[in-house]
């Protein structure tokens, strides 16, 4: 009879455990049942990157002086300066330039140290091709200007992560005028400039 | 989804106006069905983005010069910096392996291009009376086309 009873009582705490593994194993899954996922869908939503983004290099042939500094800097010599050098000028001609997108690993370094800002980094990173020649882009292609991902209409373009409000996780369903966390560059300025000469000793010396 | 798309209506308005600007769903999936449906109606067809292209011209339908990147540190002098041009054949030569054919050019990511260059694509396509060009412009909800200048109007002119 005890045995019977002991027997009734494993029986029953075993069901019960085995329940509230249950539970415990789906209360991740309740827990997500009413959230939304904040996978971004790509093709119809996209990323706006953000304002550092160093996406596909832009390029202006008319400031460009040849002067090669970009491909010193580059760390593998990418950067192509096809220039000959005009005998009766003594000046250089530039013919052709020209960056590989499937060699350059977007380091900036180029731009960064182009000394008539002729280079610089876009927000354009849709860069497939059918044939991995087409990533050499000539000075025509590199000088045309980025796309971005709010022009096109059926596009849904969404914040990333960095821009969104604060505690805010999900990009999704922020009305537009919902501010970033943190303050814009202007802001910054707002905040610094010095309203009177008080504010100014103040500022610039911050001890007093 | 275009499923069970004939193609007719696009094929007569290619027929008439050789340059369309056409705007599909962003999943895909219709330019190789359209391709398919204008191949088996006589076509020769090509397609590629045009994001890359420099002159689209010249490197579509001319002969033209290419600096591939020197991997690995060279020197870096006058050599250094520029390796050497190589003259390669147009993108779009393997249409033009059979003449007496039509020919069909598909564009994609046809957003890059300016004005002019699309200018450019009208008038290439007028001068060769066998090459159509189909270029997309954009996504939208459903598949739709208009003819190139007439999106050269609406977009730029207006
Ligand atoms: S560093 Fe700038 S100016 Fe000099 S060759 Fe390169 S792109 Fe031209
Ligand atoms: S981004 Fe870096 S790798 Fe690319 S061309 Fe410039 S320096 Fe070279």
């Amino acid at each position: 009879m005890n045995n019977f009873l002991q027997q009734i009582n494993s029986y029953i705490k075993e069901a019960f455990n085995a329940g509230k593994y249950l539970y415990n194993g789906l209360s991740v899954t309740f827990d997500h049942l009413r959230r939304r996922p904040v996978t971004v869908q790509y093709p119809y939503e996209k990323l706006i990157p953000s304002e550092r983004y160093r996406g596909r290099i832009h390029y202006e042939f008319d400031k460009c002086i040849a002067c090669e500094v970009c491909v010193r800097v580059c760390p593998i010599n990418l950067p192509v300066v096809d220039w000959v050098m005009n005998k009766e000028t003594k000046k250089k001609e530039l013919r052709n330039y020209s960056i590989d997108f499937g060699v350059c690993i977007f380091c900036g370094n180029c731009v960064e140290y182009c000394p008539t800002n002729c280079l610089s980094m876009t927000e354009e990173y849709e860069l497939a091709t059918f044939d991995r020649h087409n990533l050499n882009f000539d000075n025509v292609a590199l000088g045309r200007l980025p796309t971005n991902v709010t022009t096109d209409p059926s596009v849904k373009p969404l914040r990333e992560l960095a821009y969104l409000p604060k505690g805010v996780m999900d990009p999704h369903e922020i009305p537009a005028s919902d501010a970033r966390v943190g303050k814009l560059p202007e802001e910054v300025y707002d905040w610094m400039r010095p309203e009177s000469n008080e504010n100014k000793d103040k500022v610039s010396n911050p001890t007093n | 989804m275009p499923l069970l798309l004939t193609g007719k209506k696009f094929h007569n308005d290619l027929k008439t106006n050789k340059c369309l600007a056409i705007f599909a769903p962003l999943e895909g999936g219709y330019e190789t069905r359209l391709l398919r449906r204008m191949r088996a109606k006589g076509f020769k067809t090509f397609i590629t983005s045009a994001r890359g292209l420099g002159d689209p011209e010249v490197f579509l339908l001319k002969l033209h010069g290419i600096r591939p990147p020197h991997l690995g540190h060279q020197s870096v002098g006058r050599n250094g910096a520029l390796g050497e041009v190589q003259q390669v054949i147009p993108q779009a030569s393997e249409l033009f392996n059979e003449n007496d054919k039509n020919k069909l050019l598909w564009l994609l990511e046809g957003q890059v291009l300016s004005q002019s260059e699309l200018e450019s694509l009208i008038e290439i396509c007028s001068n060769d009376n066998k090459l159509t060009i189909v270029i997309e412009m954009g996504g939208s909800r459903k598949l739709e086309w208009k003819p190139l200048s007439n999106y050269i109007l609406d977009e730029f002119e207006s």
